[in-house]
């Protein structure tokens, strides 16, 4: 059946867009039917809507923005298309092949109740739309016939799906410590990368986006990954908290200082800057810290009593180049969450402050790292090589590699060379100063094999996991 | 090889002189003796692992110095029952750490995978015998601003890079036998006529000028054979009517076209050494030669003029060591292994990549 594509802008946040498709025939579109049809969720096909959406997790994102604003931290969304805002009784034109309709917001000056942010929330209903998708990508990246999973009555689980509404009593400890390390295990061996947000337009992928995404072979930064972790945590009910890091030390104040940077709408500074968040998770009344965050870091799973030495004296981080030494906070769920949020609906070009400003480049992995620097030739071009070289030079590692337009078709891979040639033209398009006249270079950075990598495992959790 | 930093092609005695930030780390000072009463640390780094990622033991016996290396390191640093002793509160992760070397040493008991122990800045170089004591191969750590001064036994594990595979060898071999043997030759003459028939009675030498040569040396053999079929040397092998072979009579000797070729190689060493060392230590913003403290871009410059980089590196090597690979109790080995394969390997992995301009203007400035 032929097609038209309606897309959706958030214009008024962070600039994200997701596409439905429509049949060829459907001219218009009521928007009370368009918001009925988003309310039905799961059940749209069996009320005869014919609009299905490509990406379905990336649509549910938008879904709950349009239908339950006030989780996301947004006023009530405003449907505005061709610079008109349409009203219940108004159409929606679909006429065109393409038919954009921007997100605004109803009241820009209104502050939302910030206490109704909720991930948990935003998760159960993901479940509730899409959790047959969801269930798919992680039963084939867990692989339950190699990590058997003992239920309490004896059979082997087959499906996360078997667990959802029984987890606390349908497994003992030992097998919930080793669902839970699989999962991390899972979770940590996704790639550690932006590389797929910059080729998708996505500035961050909520823990439901998450699965799918890491099932096709893609990953995240390491809110994302915890996001995903907590994602599976609210699925089968198993509670969580976060905790916090940062090369400053968090305050007690800190979520306060969230609040008001939230009523402020950024004007009030945060008491610290967040540089990595990790989650703990209770199983059968202790809990335990995860990491599973990947790139050059090694999986983390402890008990309180490991945990507790971090939190009390810092953890280490490696980031390529680097060693960052983090100082470690218990948060409140309402605090993790709200960064999240912030995360996922209000920052625009998140993906490029990850890439450029924070120096997560595109893809770590064990043996290289993908970066990206802006190069307008010249001495730009001699400085910036210098410096990685150096940075290279000082940790011994070999000297790297720099890609551009004009040397990309010496990259000997073909698959890598499209991939380098995706990216550069997806740079392009998304960098918002348009008077840029430079191009960008990547950096091939080998890595040498002198870090620690042996997972972080406390003695009383391997004791639990398979022999 | 101190990796990424200058690879000098004349000392392939592989050493280690990392720093600890903010502090000098001194082999064996004269006053070491001032440290005899306190605690001392070891510390063990990987490979090129910077040192404040490296995992620490503090000994709080100081005459535990005259203990072996090894004892240390089995008994003490890397004992799981000690744990509890570890600095958890200066750095969480060292029980990981702990745990990660102890693995390290039971692969390497299993013969899963080698590694070799250095010392940290010592002098002499190359791996250490664990064997040996401890209170030989102590530093001593000093803090700039004075907070810590201390002993530390400061071990650096390398898991070994691979020998050259089989296949990797065979090519190697087929590719570089002749420049090999013709310097080995070359140096075993110039050490007088009695030296070069000392090198004639050498195993793999004297199964040269056997009539029946031992088949296990069949590289060797093999490879003079094709230095004989090239003319490039003759030999004369004496055997008596029931071909056994009849001492005093054999001779192998360079021909001609062998002294050539033996002086054509020379020439090429000569010539790329006085050319690309110019590129040994350079700068790129903006681009110098000869600054202290800078890349090596010298390999990258041989294939930047489209060089045969590999020969080229190979022939800096030989030609560099010739008593370490050529000298009379170490050519064998160093032949069958082809050793000075690791310095090419380690050089062509660690190469610069600076783009064509730089190195453009890098050679404009050579001239």
């Amino acid at each position: 059946m032929a097609q038209r594509v309606l897309t959706l802008t958030d214009a008024g946040g962070n600039g994200d867009a997701c596409s439905l498709l429509v049949p060829e025939g459907m001219d218009r579109w009521r928007l009370g039917a368009f918001l009925d049809f988003l309310a039905a969720g799961a059940a749209a096909p069996r009320q005869g809507y014919l609009a299905r959406a490509p990406e379905p997790q990336r649509f549910e994102s938008f879904r709950q923005m349009m239908l339950f604003p006030e989780s996301t931290y947004n006023p009530p969304i405003v449907f505005v298309q061709a610079g008109r805002a349409l009203g219940q009784d108004d159409f929606i034109d679909l006429s065109g092949g393409l038919n954009e309709v921007a997100l605004e917001r109803d009241d820009p000056d209104t502050r939302p109740d910030c206490g109704a942010i909720s991930v948990s929330a935003r998760n159960r209903r993901a479940m509730e739309t899409g959790g047959g998708e969801i269930i798919a990508a992680i039963d084939e990246l867990f692989d339950f016939q190699a990590h058997p999973i003992v239920l309490t009555d004896g059979r082997r689980a087959e499906s996360v799906g078997e667990l959802v509404d029984d987890f606390a009593d349908a497994l003992d400890t030992d097998n919930k410590t080793r669902l839970l390390f699989r999962i991390a295990q899972r979770i940590h061996a996704a790639p550690f990368e932006n590389t797929s947000k910059i080729l998708a337009g996505r500035q961050f992928r909520p823990g439901h986006e998450m699965w799918p995404n890491m099932q096709q072979g893609f990953g995240g930064v390491c809110g994302e990954k915890t996001a995903a972790l907590q994602f599976f945590c609210d699925m089968l009910s198993i509670p969580t908290r976060p905790v916090l890091g940062s090369d400053s030390v968090i305050g007690p104040d800190f979520s306060e200082s969230l609040r008001q940077y939230l009523d402020s709408y950024g004007e009030h500074k945060l008491s610290a800057d967040i540089h990595h968040h990790m989650l703990e998770v209770r199983i059968d009344g202790r809990w335990h810290l995860l990491d599973p965050t990947g790139g050059n870091i090694p999986l983390a799973f402890l008990d309180n009593t490991d945990a507790e030495t971090l939190i009390r004296h810092g953890y280490r981080a490696r980031m390529v180049y680097r060693v960052d030494r983090l100082n470690l906070r218990r948060a409140s769920t309402w605090t993790g969450d709200a960064l999240l949020t912030l995360s996922e609906y209000h920052i625009p070009r998140l993906h490029l402050q990850y890439v450029f400003e924070q120096g997560l480049g595109l893809h770590i992995s064990a043996d290289t790292y993908l970066g990206v620097y802006f190069d307008w030739g010249g001495q730009s071009s001699e400085l910036r090589q210098n410096y990685y070289a150096s940075r290279a030079r000082k940790v011994r590692f070999p000297y790297p590699r720099f890609i551009h337009e004009n040397n990309l078709h010496s990259v000997p891979d073909p698959l890598l060379r499209d991939l380098l040639a995706k990216t550069l033209a997806a740079l392009r398009h998304q960098y918002d100063n348009q008077e840029y006249t430079g191009g960008f270079t990547f950096v091939v950075q080998p890595l040498t094999p002198h870090f620690w990598t042996m997972p972080r495992v406390s003695d009383s959790v391997k004791g639990r996991l398979w022999r | 090889m101190d990796s990424g930093c200058k690879m000098d092609f004349a000392d392939v005695t592989r050493r280690f002189a990392k720093e600890t930030p903010g502090a000098d780390t001194v082999f064996q000072p004269s006053d070491i003796g001032e440290y005899t009463k306190d605690e001392w640390d070891i510390r063990i780094s990987i490979g090129d692992q910077p040192l404040d990622e490296a995992f620490y033991f503090t000994m709080a016996d100081p005459g535990a110095t005259r203990l072996s290396i090894e004892e240390l390191l089995d008994s003490h640093a890397l004992n799981p029952s000690l744990r509890s002793q570890l600095d958890v509160a200066e750095y969480p992760d060292l029980p990981f750490m702990q745990e990660e070397l102890i693995q390290f040493r039971a692969n390497e008991r299993a013969g899963l995978m080698k590694l070799e122990y250095f010392i940290n800045h010592n002098s002499v170089g190359g791996s250490v015998n664990l064997r040996l004591r401890a209170e030989e191969f102590l530093s001593v750590c000093t803090y700039h601003d004075g907070s810590h001064d201390y002993r530390v036994l400061d071990i650096v594990m390398v898991p070994t890079t691979p020998e050259t595979d089989g296949y990797e060898l065979e090519r190697v071999r087929r590719s570089y036998s002749e420049e090999l043997l013709l310097i080995l030759l070359d140096y075993h003459i110039e050490q007088g006529p009695e030296a070069f028939a000392k090198f004639l009675k050498t195993p793999p030498a004297a199964a040269c000028l056997s009539p029946w040569p031992d088949a296990s040396l069949r590289h060797f053999t093999d490879a003079m054979k094709e230095l004989e079929t090239k003319a490039l040397i003759t030999r004369t092998i004496a055997a008596d009517d029931f071909g056994r072979a009849t001492e005093g009579d054999s001779t192998l000797q360079l021909t001609d076209a062998g002294k050539e070729a033996v002086e054509a190689l020379k020439q090429d060493f000569s010539k790329t050494a006085d050319y690309y060392d110019q590129f040994d230590s350079v700068a790129t913003a903006p681009p110098a030669l000869g600054v202290p403290g800078g890349f090596d871009a010298r390999v990258q410059m041989m294939e930047f003029d489209g060089a045969d980089c590999e020969r080229a590196v190979l022939l800096q090597v030989l030609g560099r060591n010739r008593e370490l690979y050529f000298g009379l109790d170490v050519w064998v080995e160093a032949f069958n292994t082809f050793s000075a394969w690791r310095i090419v390997c380690d050089a062509m992995a660690y190469k610069t990549n600076f783009s064509a301009e730089i190195l453009q203007a890098l050679k404009d400035l050579a001239g």
